[in-house]
């Protein structure tokens, strides 16, 4: 008789108590090797020498590409030592050779394959361009580790097959492993354990103890050196390894029961359907634990197909498994075949017909093997213990059904999902019902299909992950998230401001992206531009207001045989709604380039429209999201119809979501504008009530981001110009709008304003705007204007530099005054010029009514644009009083 | 030839299980497949065949057919508090987990 050893960092050697067992051959009763039988001394051992080799680093550290050489080698060893391990396989878990005889090949398949796909395509790193988090910039990658000590409890049904597919991926992906093969089944893990050492796989990389799971099970699944269980058998057991492990979170991937329904439809193929059925339950005796062992057969079909499938049942040759022409063979153990025989008995007892079988088989010569007849039930109902427990032999429950929907719930009235079959002519339908069945894997017109890179697991009581393909290859990793940010100054870390008073941020990035081209005339680059961008199917967004005003038949002009259609509904405050509409627009006319022709309403609403064409969905999907866009998108020309969004060099986009009742942003580098042409022809014929209000919006934004706490010099100083500009040009286009130099000047401080704070942001009088428009639909710059003041006077004390400077902008002669005193001027001086060209000066005189005032105050405090206010803002009631001075 | 040792705490268990319920009839052991592999002993309310053996212990009644009880020898029922379990162990091991699985009752 044969005899094998444990298999312990890297040598063959005895149990430390020296007790061994013998291995039956199920197929004559007889024991045919004597194996060396593991004790919990020896589980320690494996498990030390494991722990010892992962930490050491030989295995876990070497680059991919050396273990992956390691493991082809392993594949060759395996395909050398291929007819020990077929006959192992047969004569150990009765396997017909028929089926055995590939087991080496197939192994040495799946090393390879997996060791490939591992190397080439499995994302071992990766990087993350847009983390998601605009407060915290920086470099996020991601890296798949080692787990560490694995541990796999292999079944005796395919011993190989599921030794491997807890093997391979554990050492691809740099693990160590201590393998417990079935006490039923242990020579095929000790002949791969040869394999490996032949091979040069470290020492105490791969360990086999073979020996009973009642007496190792509670060692290997709690000992704290095991970072991973891997299991397969019965839910019963992988329960209780689920216990074990959670004392000291271990992760876990078990594979367990099933009771799987193999659903033949009115349509299907009979003779495919017939041999599909047998196949997916008699292949191994039915020892599998994703047999189709409930076969579900429409009422019309069911006469005929139980003939059918009776008839094929006694065709199949029940015999030795080493006989080539056995197409079954014996179960594993006497304790097997006794169980067996049990459910069919209750089977019997509770009103099922056998049709055929339901006894041992008789096989000459082997009357001491473990055989049983293939055996068919009909007159199931799917509440009998026979259709709910999984009878591990070659029984299968045949149960009526009369429509898709019922097929569906009845393969679904089970506490196992881990396969299923649907067999039809109509693959439409199949799929349908395989989309139905609550279950890990689903077979149409087929059964029992392995692949290496597809996953195998169940749903619910079936188990818990997956193996093989990548994700068989993921539950032998652990992810690791590594952070490097942007700035490494505690000055410039915006989180840590929460724990301090001083909300300064030190470090900037300055990145705006955006061509600007300036001048009269400029409209006529627009061709240039769309082509430079590679677009030439243009799709014009604009508002009502500018259409009728003929500009937007301007831009239509300039841009010929480009421009395929204009989408003129975008509202003052533009929503998801309109977005969405323009997109389908886009969409519908395969445009490849958006141009947005109006204030900042229609230019926000193109930046929205450009995101969601190039990535697909709705506009919901994509708002409220911050430094989450990873490449370019639609390319996005702007004609400014105002002067004072700033939004055609911004990298922000406001959009009123009704759901949620306020505004909310994408932010994101790559939605500012690829080019602004700032014609002053196109605000030529703006209103003065708009000029005014549009410019209070610049203003609003140069100050603000002088004043927040992302404040820096290169904004400070474009803020400052703009402030200049708008202060010498606002009162001479409010006077005649038709001074075309002034326009532009006008233009050029939105622009250079925009450039400011969309690095510096804005703050709390941007909060209070947005507030009162979504609430009250005061127009946006006159919101800001109305509320800045106030606002600079409430951030004196927090700001009081930079206000200064703000006066001088304004032509306040600061010199002698202290530097509070001079800040104070700033909101003077703002004022002033407001009284000068005409602008509301209080809420009350554009409607905001003033009990309304308490429910802005909060809403403003949770606007975002509150948080870089130079003085910080918690307390609602301070807004209130701001509110009531705008009043 | 005892078939069966009940552990006190497994009486108990029992006793208190069946009072639950109303339930007065015989306790049966097992062969049963839990999913995927190995059969185990398992426990249930069951009236008795006539082939069964039966063994009265402790007022409860016992019942197992008799291919399990030549398979399984002497059966040791234990009971684990904190799981809500039992734990069926035999002279000649059923499946290689015999020991380290729970079942429950039922009923």
């Amino acid at each position: 008789m044969d005899e094998y050893k444990l298999f312990i960092d890297g040598e063959f050697v005895d149990a430390q108590d020296g007790a061994t067992f013998e291995t039956i051959d199920p197929g004559t009763g007889l024991p045919f090797a004597r194996v060396a039988k593991a004790g919990n001394a020896d589980a320690e051992a494996a498990i030390a020498a494991a722990k010892r080799a992962f930490d050491k680093g030989d295995w876990s550290g070497m680059e991919l590409a050396k273990r992956v050489a390691l493991l082809q080698d392993f594949a060759d060893q395996i395909s050398q030592q291929g007819i020990r391990m077929v006959l192992a396989e047969c004569m150990d878990a009765g396997q017909i050779i028929n089926y055995a005889k590939v087991i080496a090949l197939w192994a040495s398949l799946l090393t390879r394959n997996l060791a490939t796909y591992a190397l080439t395509k499995f994302p071992m790193e990766e990087e993350v361009f847009a983390s998601g988090n605009a407060f915290s910039p920086g470099r996020e990658f991601v890296r798949r580790e080692p787990i560490g000590v694995c541990v796999g409890i292999v079944p005796w049904n395919f011993p190989t097959a599921l030794a491997m597919w807890k093997i391979v991926p554990a050492l691809i992906m740099g693990n160590t492993i201590v393998v417990k093969p079935a006490s039923n089944t242990p020579i095929t893990a000790l002949i791969l354990a040869e394999c490996a050492k032949a091979a040069g796989i470290p020492n105490g990389v791969f360990n086999v103890i073979p020996g009973p799971g009642g007496s190792l099970g509670n060692t290997i699944c709690t000992h704290p050196a095991v970072d991973k269980i891997a299991f397969t058998g019965s839910t019963e057991v992988g329960r209780e390894i689920m216990r074990l492990a959670s004392g000291t979170v271990k992760k876990v991937t078990l594979e367990l029961g099933g009771k799987s329904a193999n659903i033949i439809l009115d349509d299907a193929d009979m003779d495919l359907a017939v041999e599909g059925a047998c196949f997916g339950t008699f292949l191994h005796q039915g020892q599998i634990c994703e047999s189709g062992t409930r076969v579900l057969v429409p009422s019309k079909i069911h006469d005929e197909f139980i003939e059918r499938m009776k008839k094929r049942a006694e065709e199949m040759r029940i015999g030795y498994q080493l006989d080539p022409t056995s197409h079954m063979g014996p179960v594993v153990s006497k304790e097997q075949l006794a169980t067996v025989e049990h459910y069919v008995q209750i089977g019997k007892e509770e009103g099922a017909q056998v049709v055929t079988g339901g006894k041992r088989a008789e096989v000459k010569g082997m009357e001491g093997g473990y055989y049983y007849e293939p055996t068919i039930f009909t007159n199931v109902d799917n509440k009998m213990r026979i259709a709910q427990e999984e009878i591990f032999g070659p029984v299968v429950c045949v149960i009526k059904y009369d429509s898709d929907e019922e097929a569906i719930a009845i393969a679904n009235d089970s506490i196992y999902g881990l396969a299923g079959g649907v067999f039809s002519t109509n693959i439409a339908r199949a799929e349908k019902i395989a989309r139905g069945v609550r279950t890990g894997t689903m077979w149409i017109n087929n059964y029992h299909v392995f692949a290496e890179y597809v996953p195998f697991g169940g749903y619910k009581q079936s188990g818990v992950g997956r193996e093989l393909g990548k994700w068989g290859l993921e539950e032998y990793t652990q992810v690791k998230r590594i952070h490097v940010p942007y700035y490494s100054d505690a000055k410039t870390n915006f989180p840590f401001t929460i724990m301090r008073d001083d909300k300064k941020i030190e470090g900037f990035a300055y990145n705006c992206p955006t061509a600007v081209i300036a001048g009269h005339g400029t409209l006529s680059s627009l061709g240039k531009v769309a082509v430079d961008l590679g677009g030439r199917h243009a799709l014009i967004l604009t508002d009502p207001g500018v259409r009728q005003a003929g500009l937007a038949d301007l831009v239509k002009n300039s841009l010929g045989d480009f421009c395929v259609g204009v989408f003129d509904a975008i509202p003052q405050d533009p929503d998801l709604e309109c977005v969405d509409s323009a997109t389908e627009m886009a969409r519908r006319l395969k445009a490849d380039c958006i141009v947005s022709v109006g204030g900042g309403s229609v230019i926000d609403a193109g930046k929205t429209v450009c995101v969601t064409l190039k990535n697909g969905g709705k506009a919901n999907d994509y708002i409220n999201r911050w430094a989450t866009l990873d490449e370019p998108q639609t390319p996005h020309i702007v004609v400014p119809t105002t002067a004072g969004t700033g939004s055609e060099v911004t990298t922000a986009a406001v959009i009123t979501n009704k759901m949620a009742g306020r505004k909310l942003f994408i932010a994101d580098s790559r939605i500012a504008p690829n080019v602004a042409i700032l014609d002053p022809r196109m605000t030529m014929t703006l209103p003065k009530g708009m000029t005014v209000g549009s410019a209070m919006d610049a203003i609003t934004h140069a100050i603000e981001a002088m004043m927040s706490i992302m404040a820096n010099p290169i904004c400070d100083g474009l803020a400052l110009h703009a402030i200049r500009l708008i202060n010498e040009n606002l009162p001479i286009v409010a006077e005649d709008g038709s001074n075309e130099k002034a326009r532009l000047n006008m233009q050029i401080a939105a622009t250079v304003a925009g450039w400011s704070f969309t690095i510096a942001q804005v703050g709390l009088a941007h909060a209070m705007a947005h507030t009162v428009g979504t609430l009250h639909n005061v127009p946006h710059g006159m919101a800001c204007g109305i509320v800045l003041p106030k606002v600079m006077r409430f951030n004196v004390d927090h700001a009081a530099n930079k206000l200064a400077q703000v006066a001088q902008a304004m032509g306040v002669d600061t010199r002698g005054m202290e530097e509070r005193e001079a800040a104070l001027s700033a909101a003077d001086a703002v004022e002033a010029l407001m009284k000068k060209v005409g602008h509301p000066m209080g809420l009350r005189e554009v409607g905001v009514p003033q009990d309304g005032l308490g429910l802005c105050a909060f809403h403003a405090l949770a606007d975002s644009s509150a948080m870089f206010n130079a003085r910080p803002v918690g307390d609602p009631m301070e807004i209130l009083n701001l509110y009531t001075q705008a009043y | 030839m005892t078939l069966i040792k009940l552990d006190p705490l497994a009486s108990e268990a029992i006793k208190s299980l069946l009072t639950e319920r109303g339930i007065r009839t015989p306790i049966r052991i097992e062969l049963q497949f839990t999913g995927c592999c190995d059969p185990s002993l398992g426990l249930l309310v069951d009236d008795a065949r006539e082939t069964d053996l039966v063994e009265e212990i402790d007022g409860l009644t016992f019942v197992i057919d008799r291919q399990a009880q030549e398979l399984a020898g002497e059966i040791s029922i234990a009971y684990k508090p904190d799981a809500q379990s039992f734990v069926l162990t035999s002279d000649h091991t059923i499946g290689e987990w015999d020991g380290m699985i729970t079942t429950t009752l039922r009923l």
